[in-house]
């Protein structure tokens, strides 16, 4: 008990200093305006362009262009938070390393447990600073309708978890190289390799599957493989499907294009009545096979499932109902856990190794005092 | 207060620290001398808990550094041979964020930031930013920032390193204002002639280990070993003769017209061998004491084979 509170104040000892010292550095001198400068240009910029194509291109107004502006939006701030974060994050042990300021800071009561966190709640704070700042630009979405709230509860949500998802990662290679080029490079890759790279990975291990599968002797279908989820495009697009098991415009278009995922042309099947009392869902397609839609009913539902249903094709020709976590509440828990392990992993580094080994040692006697 | 017994580190091939061994006494002020590459910094980083040993032990107030590293930390205040500062902090911002790391804040932590910015005659330089500063203006910040938790032992890794005289002499005040308040001070140096009437205590390190160590009176006395140069215009083999039957006189060497011995004893002492020779007839050109002191001894160390 005493250890637990010991353990706590080691901890508070880390995180209170470092997040206040990183959060009046990060607001110092011209950067961070630039900073959120670049960022709202970057944003206004997306949502112009998306107009304007809209309107020069399709014609359309009101519930598509809300849609379309919302996906704009969210995949714009989503990939632009996953580009500006690690940045944040990647300088933070590494660059202590080499301003050599890391010893003094290991000699204090402060553990590297804390002093992990406190780097990581300060990026986290600026994110979440550079996030609120595009909200009111969801209020144009509005203007044209067709989006509920939730949709845009989520988005926020999402972008904010890979963010943080990301800043964890980028701290883990802080940690773990001794320059913050290495640090960066890394990182970067990795962000690189989970936006972009899964995906690709996701249609290799489909083709393969059923290249070792010629006659159809597993059943077929069900939901994506669950580690796809870690990508926040793969997590925005299954989140915001509608009514059709559509994704978003564009992004879903490329993902189906890349996954297989979604309705083939005249492929898909509707499902009037699943058994257990679903609602009437609509089936979409993973390669050959169905996915349904756990929800009903239009986009303006409201509240989006945690769950999701499929129905998957046994090779006896049946189909088969099966329920998994809905790949934006897997994306949730990937990327939080993704941020658990990896500010574990750089407090290890940091020394966490060093006082577990010493605390293992440690005699149960209590010392001789001075 | 400080007991290092038998440390040893290896990096891959090179032994760092072979068998390092000595203690420091509560209060003392202790010279840690040594040329560079001797070990100092690594023991001192031991002692910091900042870097495990391969072997051996140590221990500050009673607590051991490997299996009680939160404790020793409570009690130590360290300021490493090379670091830096955090150039986008004000000076006290930066002993603010030190004392937080350390559990102190609010209006405790302020007092403090004064008291210390006072203690190192910084006190007018509190919203300057850090990067502003002077290296010795930096190297007493950090200072001050080792004092934040009142800890009763100073490990000071080179900290005279790399000033000018000017502030290497307001660095040494500093330390002797230490020594005053009662705390166990470890400083390490490549120069003794910087500690010599600092220190308490010494120890020396060559090779890993400590050679010599103890009060600074008991290593003056063995000091008081000094290497002494005659020349005379002929003669030098009856000189060498004449010196080896002389009392304190150790270890002479004849070389040509130059001659020279190991004496011990006082001024008056190598005055009554010079008035020896002459009273002999022998044509005495040049009689001195090779510069001498700690410095001598510790120069003489530090060529000394290693004892196998
Ligand atoms: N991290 C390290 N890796 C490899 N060798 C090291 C390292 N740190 C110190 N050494 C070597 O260990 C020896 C002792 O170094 P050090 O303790 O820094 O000596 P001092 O402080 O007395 O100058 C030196 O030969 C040095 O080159
Ligand atoms: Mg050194």
């Amino acid at each position: 008990m005493r250890g637990l509170k010991v353990w706590w104040e080691d901890l508070l000892s880390g995180v209170r200093p470092m997040l206040a010292k990183e959060l009046r550095a990060r607001s110092r001198g011209v950067r961070p305006a630039a900073l959120l400068t670049l960022y709202l240009l970057a944003v206004a910029g997306g949502i112009s362009g998306v107009l304007w194509v809209v309107t020069r291109f399709f014609g359309a107004l009101s519930v598509q262009v809300g849609l379309w502006l919302f996906t704009a939006l969210v995949v714009g701030s989503t990939l632009l938070l996953a580009v500006i974060t690690p940045a944040l994050t990647t300088g933070a042990i590494a660059g202590e390393r080499e301003r050599k300021t890391l010893d003094l800071l290991l000699v204090t009561r402060a553990s590297p447990l804390g002093i992990a966190l406190g780097k990581l709640l300060s990026s986290v704070v600026y994110v979440l600073y550079l996030l609120l700042a595009t909200i009111p630009a969801y209020a144009l979405v509005y203007l044209f309708g067709g989006v509920p709230v939730s949709y845009v509860v989520t988005a926020v949500l999402l972008a904010a978890t890979s963010a943080v998802a990301f800043a964890a990662v980028g701290l883990f290679f802080s940690a773990l190289f001794r320059r913050t080029q290495v640090a960066t490079l890394v990182s970067y890759l990795v962000v690189l390799f989970v936006l972009f790279g899964l995906p690709i990975v996701g249609e290799v291990q489909r083709s393969l599957a059923q290249e070792r599968d010629p006659f159809g002797t597993r059943p077929q279908g069900g939901p994506l493989p669950w580690y796809l989820s870690a990508s926040p495009l793969v997590a925005l697009d299954s989140a915001f499907q509608g009514p059709e098991g559509e994704g978003l415009p564009l992004l879903g278009d490329l993902l189906r294009a890349m996954l297989g995922i979604g309705p083939m042309s005249g492929g898909a099947v509707t499902v009037q009545a699943v058994p257990g009392g679903m609602p009437a869902t609509t089936v979409y397609t993973y390669g050959p096979v169905s996915v349904i839609s756990g929800f009903s009913g239009s986009r303006g539902s409201g509240v989006l499932p945690l769950r999701q249903t499929y129905v998957t094709l046994t090779p006896g020709g049946e189909l088969r109902v099966v329920t998994a976590l809905a790949p934006w509440v897997q994306h949730l828990l990937i990327s939080l856990g993704t941020a658990g392990v990896a500010v574990a992993g750089a407090a290890w580094r940091l020394g966490g190794s060093g006082n577990l080994r010493a605390w293992l040692r440690r005699r149960p006697r209590v010392p001789a005092g001075p | 207060m400080i007991r290092v017994e038998g440390l040893t580190k290896r990096y891959g091939r090179l032994r760092a620290l072979d068998g390092m061994t000595f203690a420091v006494p509560r209060g003392a002020v202790f010279g840690f001398i040594g040329q560079n590459g001797a070990g100092k910094t690594t023991t001192l980083r031991i002692l910091a808990t900042l870097l495990l040993p391969d072997g051996g032990a140590a221990e500050i107030g009673g607590y051991d550094v490997v299996r009680h590293r939160r404790e020793v930390r409570q009690i130590i205040g360290y300021m490493p041979d090379f670091f830096g500062v955090y150039d986008d902090l004000r000076v006290g911002e930066y002993l603010e964020f030190y004392a937080g790391t350390m559990g102190i804040r609010g209006a405790a932590a302020r007092r403090l930031r004064d008291d210390l910015l006072e203690l190192v005659g910084l006190a007018d330089k509190r919203d300057a930013f850090v990067d502003s500063l002077s290296r010795g203006m930096q190297q007493r910040l950090c200072l001050a920032r080792a004092l934040i938790h009142d800890p009763q032992v100073l490990l000071l890794d080179e900290p005279a390193s790399g000033l000018d005289p000017v502030a290497r002499v307001e660095m040494r005040e500093l330390l002797r204002e230490l020594g005053r308040m009662g705390k166990t001070v470890v400083i390490s140096s490549h120069i003794l002639r910087e500690l010599a009437d600092l220190c308490t205590h010494v120890g020396i390190v060559r090779a890993g280990r400590v050679v010599r160590a103890g009060p600074v009176e008991a290593i003056l006395a063995e000091a008081q070993t000094a290497t002494y140069v005659v020349r005379v215009l002929r003669d030098p083999e009856r000189a060498g003769a004449l010196l080896e039957g002389c009392p304190g006189v150790t270890g002479v060497l004849v070389e040509e017209d130059r001659v020279e011995f190991g004496f011990t004893g006082d001024p008056g002492g190598a005055a009554a061998v010079l008035a020896h020779l002459v009273r002999d007839g022998l044509p005495v050109v040049h009689f001195s004491r090779q510069a001498g002191d700690l410095e001598d001894l510790f120069l003489q160390i530090s060529r000394e084979e290693v004892a196998p």
